[in-house]
């Protein structure tokens, strides 16, 4: 079963071709299509909604909504004001609960000022797609992610869209802004050079741990504001309780003192709105962009992330006829943070505009809230819904066809005239809507009178909810044949990377693990559970293939020294995978239950640092005596090493300091004094740069070397290092950068993990020449370790599947303005700093070469010394030989050639089995309730895992370092 | 994973061992047969206290556990030449040995395998389940009884048939042993202990999904069906790791 090479090698380009393909096509299906409407909403655009309205509503007595319908609006409006202020993580119970801190905001509720609502947030619950909604009344989806990481400036902002922003601008008003620079992004200002606001100061919530300065820098200028009248709205966006969250949890120390501190700027808001009297008509409301979840994250939509607060204030609201409400108070039975009416995000924009006489924006999804009716008498209250309705109905005729759905609405009206009462239980969104409108225009059509206004309005908010409903449900958009044919193509892939194998039968333990784990992971992506928890999957598989390579490697033995080290580098793998796994908590069930970062090091900060002190002097040890061993003179060499590794721990120790200051608690006082000049963006780029032209450097002088010595090869062989084995190094260095702190002492792990398997991996060969041309390490072992412990470390480093654990800190290191590649690159470095290293250490571990006998009694006479040392010696050694020979000898005979090719095959067989796994999962279960919390962040990180981990990292990265081996 | 091996620089390649063989006498071919049964059924019979009550189970457990692995070896199994033998007389011959004394012969090492089952496989195993995963700040009484009932499911046997020789035990972490009821009771085992896992992660929230009611059903099933796969199935197989 082994075709030519080429074909093999045509076959493995031709899968990681497909593999992007397949994952795009996918995409496309999978990830709804809004109907989108562009331009500026206007009271005519609901007027002349239809040729036929006009008739329908003229025998009803007169035009209900017409042109005159902007006059009115603004005559009619109850407010001509907004104070909108956005606390960020303000989830329902803060507001609403027994223990909040915002006292004086329960008193507004009870006095009847206040009216409350839990706002369901959608996911993804992060704050610019969140803002989005908030603003726009849209359902931003989950590509609205990867743009809120992918979108350049421009693109994203949300001045080309209809916003009750921009309506109060297009109505002459005027509005200012502090807090969160989110909000500068997304409504820059015009082209002409306008800005959008009047008078802004933004805010950056670059470092979590600020919890003052930025809601100080917002708060300072509230009185200021309050007391000038040329603003028709005020936005703020306040910080600080959302970096608590992330700190210390829901339940922080820091947390009650906060909520008192908003609940203070709301007292002062109010008061001014009682005081002032420009303020007489101004409303005030309160915000939250989306919750947390108990450990104080959010994200997606696990408990508490989707329930922000929401509120609307003012005393005009006393004499409004509602129920009461009760505050503090529990949420609903059987709910954990559903406080009084549940309402969406969306619904806060017709709600705005019917109180301030703006048009509804035009791809708003919102429902006039039926709480706050009250503030109309019965004309304008159904004129109001109406107008609601109408523009709904603007953007269900995008999506349905106009022309066909308004004669069926009309025959459908007819009928119920008729008295045929029309309704045969219609099936399918479009025939419910059908229904619905047909109905309204039934309504419409009949007398006026007290009875008639009420069915109509019922019939108004019948319609209302059904088209929110049916316009948000993402189900009925899906592209299924689109989603097929993606699954189709990553099907090919898969059977072109299986066609690629070179040996496929008889299957080795090796591959039969290999294929079991990709059958089994496969599976488990059908369960949402394991989805959530896919930490375990890895941590359960690590043991068993450790054990086995255990059992392996004895066989091969010979005698008992080794088979002891063999038993040790057991036990160091083991110990070493069971510490980590315990490094950070990952995963929904459990999180937030105590690990060694967030159990030990805040208490144990000395120790933390000693370890972190320790990876970097060990890095710095490699860095000498590896990277620039043979290159340099020795003083030079010692002052690149350090200036390397000071520059990187300096920053470590800054950054850290800004980002987590509980870690540093006063360490180092002097060296951050020192420091302090330079900003934390010139430290990070000088320690990148330093990185970067010693690499530069090393390749130069490795090569040089190389052609200097190409004349007594063997010598080469023996005295000096791969360069591949020399950048890897450099390579820890970079991605201990852009690691956590804590997280930092886990690269001790991976380096004793890596001797370790280097030793189990290599078979130990008698004396026979027939076995020493054999590759050293089976590439599909190599391939089966590197896999498990990539994604072992990616989860054991904090990450997970759902959106919530993506580390944005060291996302920005050393980008000073918004670029994003800079941005795109750091950010995937950091989050997949383990599996990144993996595949440089399975490079490594794919050119050993078999030990042969002499080489034993070398090991043997070095016996004092740390085998750990001999061995890895020895694989650098054997290393450059085997890559040496790869390229002198022709492809064909060159046993080790291969071993790179089988592990990519190998990675790409694995890929593309989980993204085909994963797609049919999201389409087999794209009606499940978890479809949009569990199983689309799951396929963005699949995309994640194949476009950025294989097809960049290992495809493209370790292909490179592997041709790198054979040159020096 | 450790061998309990002498040090030195033995060499470790030695000729291929055979499976182990049952006595063939009537009452050992009945309770070869009978101990899956009771070890399955004590389990059945166990598993709702098991679930509500898993540290008191399983110690009130474990000595029935022993008594059934004592028996199997003493009445199923050959001893090994090498075990650890009683003081024999040098002048007393075999021949002569009466039914008494050869109870007696087997008793000791029974004991010595039991003794050293509870001492030296445990503690291992226990630190071994640690690295496979099983929690170590919490539940330590689950932990060291689930570690006791592994090491009593799968290690009197070895101890009886194969002695404490390092030979012997270097073949059997390495797999090389040929497949046979005690190494398919072993390997079952430890596979159905891991298999076990499997369900603690999902969300169905049963009382059953605690630890470590999972393991010790996984490890008494594997034990169970490893015992019957390597004595009739793959009897004399050799396991593969190539
Ligand atoms: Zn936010
Ligand atoms: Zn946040």
């Amino acid at each position: 079963m082994s075709c030519p090479r080429s074909l093999r090698l045509a076959a493995l380009s031709l899968s990681n071709i497909l593999l992007p393909i397949a994952v795009l096509v996918f995409a496309t299906g999978f990830f709804p299509y809004k109907p989108f409407l562009p331009g500026l909403a206007r009271f005519e655009d609901v007027g002349e909604l239809r040729g036929g309205k006009e008739e329908l509503g003229e025998k009803g007595g007169g035009p209900r909504v017409g042109a005159g319908g902007a006059r009115r609006g603004q005559e009619e409006a109850v407010f001509d004001r907004v104070v909108f202020m956005v606390v960020d993580a303000l989830r329902s119970d803060f507001v609403y609960g027994e223990g909040s801190g915002f006292g004086f905001t329960q008193s507004l509720i009870r006095s009847g000022a206040a009216i409350p609502f839990t706002a369901h947030a959608t996911p993804p619950t992060v704050t610019m797609p969140r803002v989005k909604a908030l603003t726009t009344g849209s359902v931003p989806s989950f590509l609205d992610l990867i743009l809120n990481f992918a979108e350049s400036d421009t693109s994203s902002s949300l001045s080309a869209q209809d916003t009750w922003l921009a309506q109060i601008l297009a109505a002459n008003g005027s509005i200012v802004f502090y807090g969160d620079d989110t909000w500068l992004k997304l409504f820059p200002p015009s082209p002409e050079g306008q800005p959008f606001f009047k008078r802004s100061d933004g805010t950056s919530s670059f470092f979590v741990s600020d919890f003052t300065e930025v809601d100080n820098n917002v708060t300072r200028h509230v009185p200021d504001e309050l007391a000038r009248s040329d603003w028709n709205a005020m936005v703020l966006h306040y910080l600080g309780l959302d970096h608590i969250g992330h700190k210390t949890g829901p339940q922080g120390p820091n947390m009650l003192p906060k909520q008192r501190e908003m609940d203070g700027i709301i007292k002062m808001i109010y008061e001014a709105m009682e005081g002032y009297e420009h303020h007489e008509t101004t409303l005030l409301v309160l915000a939250g962009d989306h919750g947390m979840n108990a450990g104080g994250n959010h994200g997606g939509s696990g408990p508490g992330e989707t329930e922000p607060a929401l509120l609307f204030a003012s005393p005009v609201f006393k004499a409004m006829e509602k129920r009461q409400y009760e505050c503090p108070t529990l949420p609903k039975e059987g709910t954990e943070f559903h406080y009084y009416s549940k309402v969406e995000q969306s619904d806060l924009v017709p709600a705005l505009a019917a109180m301030m006489g703006m048009p509804v924006s035009k791809n708003s999804l919102g429902v006039l809230l039926p709480e706050l009716t009250g503030l109309w008498k019965g004309e304008r209250r159904v004129q109001l819904l109406l107008q609601n309705a109408k523009q709904l109905l603007h953007i269900v005729r995008a999506k349905y066809g106009g022309e066909r759905f308004d004669r069926d609405a009309e025959s459908h009206a007819k009928a119920m005239e008729e008295g045929d009462g029309g309704c045969r239980g219609p099936e399918g969104d479009e025939e419910k809507l059908i229904h619905g409108w047909g109905e309204v225009l039934y309504w419409l059509a009949q007398e006026r009178g007290l009875e008639n206004d009420q069915l109509l309005e019922e019939a108004l908010y019948r319609f209302l909810k059904l088209a929110q409903e049916t316009m948000s449900d993402t189900a009925s958009s899906y592209d299924i044949p689109r989603m097929v044919t993606g699954m189709a193509v990553a099907g090919a892939a898969l059977v072109f990377a299986v066609i690629s194998s070179p040996s496929l039968w008889p299957p080795g333990i090796a591959g039969m693990s290999f294929t079991l784990i990709c059958l089994l992971y496969g599976v488990m992506m059908f369960a949402s559970s394991y989805v959530e928890e896919e930490q375990h999957f890895w941590y359960w598989l690590t043991p068993v293939w450790v054990s086995i390579l255990i059992a392996k490697s004895l066989r091969n033995r010979s005698d008992m020294t080794s088979a002891w080290r063999t038993a040790a580098a057991g036990a160091i793998l083991l110990c070493s995978h069971r510490l980590a796994v315990r490094w950070n908590q990952t995963g929904q069930k459990h999180a937030g239950e105590p690990d060694i970062v967030h159990a030990i090091f805040p208490e144990h900060h000395m120790l933390m640092w000693l370890l972190i002190l320790l990876t970097y002097i060990m890095n710095g040890y490699f860095i000498h005596t590896r990277t620039f061993a043979g290159l340099l003179i020795p003083e030079l060499t010692a002052f690149a090493d350090v200036s390397l590794i000071v520059l990187a721990t300096v920053f470590k120790l800054n950054f850290t300091q800004a980002d987590a200051p509980e870690l540093v608690q006063g360490l180092a006082l002097k060296l951050r004094e020192w420091s302090e000049p330079f900003s934390l963006v010139v430290q990070a780029r000088a320690a990148f740069a330093t990185m970067a032209v010693t690499g530069a450097g090393v390749v130069v002088l490795a090569i040089r070397q190389a052609r200097g010595k190409s004349g007594q090869k063997a010598k080469a062989a023996q005295t000096s290092i791969a360069l591949t084995e020399r950048l890897s190094h450099l390579l820890t260095l970079f991605l201990m950068t852009q690691t956590r702190a804590p997280n930092v002492p886990l690269f001790l792990a991976l380096e004793t993990q890596k001797s370790a398997l280097g030793w189990l991996l290599s078979t130990q060969s008698s004396s026979s020449k027939e076995k020493a041309t054999k590759p050293r390490t089976s590439a599909v072992e190599a391939a089966t370790s590197v896999l498990l412990l990539s994604h072992t470390y990616y989860f054991c480093m904090g990450g997970s599947n759902s959106i919530s654990s993506i580390d944005l800190s060291n996302a920005y290191n050393g980008v000073a303005d918004y670029n994003i590649a800079a941005v795109g690159l750091l950010l995937f470095s950091s989050n997949w700093a383990g599996p990144i290293w993996w595949c440089s250490a399975a490079v490594l571990l794919c050119t050993q070469r078999p030990a042969i006998a002499s080489r034993k009694e070398t090991a043997g006479a070095e016996k004092d010394r740390d085998w750990v040392m001999v061995e890895r010696e020895k694989l650098q050694e054997d290393a450059k030989a085997i890559a040496k020979q790869a390229n002198e000898q022709p492809a064909s005979e060159d046993p080790h050639a291969g071993a790179w090719f089988v592990y990519v095959a190998s990675m790409t067989a694995f890929v593309a089995t989980s993204l085909l796994a994963v797609m049919a999962a999201c389409t087999a279960l794209r009606t499940h309730l978890f479809i949009w919390t569990v199983f689309s962040p799951k396929y963005l990180y699949a995309l994640a895992w194949s476009l950025g981990w294989h097809l960049v990292v290992n495809v493209g990265f370790g292909s490179l370092l592997y041709q790198l081996c054979s040159i020096a | 994973m450790s061998t309990p091996t002498s040090n030195g620089k033995a060499p470790l390649s030695t000729p291929p061992s055979k499976p182990v063989d049952i006595l063939q006498t009537q009452p050992s071919l009945l309770y070869s047969n009978l101990h899956p049964i009771l070890l399955l059924s004590i389990l059945l019979f166990s598993f709702k206290t098991l679930v509500r009550d898993p540290v008191n189970t399983l110690l009130g457990l474990a000595p029935t556990v022993t008594i059934l692995q004592a028996l199997y070896c003493v009445l199923c199994l050959p001893s090994t030449n090498q075990a650890p033998a009683p003081p024999q007389k040098p002048g007393q011959k075999k021949k002569q040995a009466k039914p008494a004394q050869d109870a007696w012969a087997k008793a000791v090492p029974a004991f010595l395998s039991l003794l050293l089952t509870l001492f030296l496989s445990t503690p291992i195993l226990y630190i071994t389940l640690i690295l496979f995963g099983a929690p170590l700040t919490t539940h330590q009484p689950h932990t060291i009884l689930l570690a006791l009932h592994f090491a009593l499911l799968t290690t009197p046997q070895l101890y009886y048939a194969h002695g404490l020789e390092a030979q012997a035990w270097y073949k059997i972490v390495s797999l090389q042993l040929p497949v046979d009821e005690l190494v398919g009771m072993s390997l079952g085992a430890c596979m159905g202990a891991w298999v076990g896992a499997i369900p603690i992660p999902l969300d169905w929230d049963r009382e059953w999904q605690k630890w470590p009611v999972t393991i010790v059903a996984g490890m008494y099933g594997g034990a169970v069906v490893g015992k019957f796969v390597g004595g009739y199935v793959c009897r004399g197989w050799r396991i593969k790791l190539s």
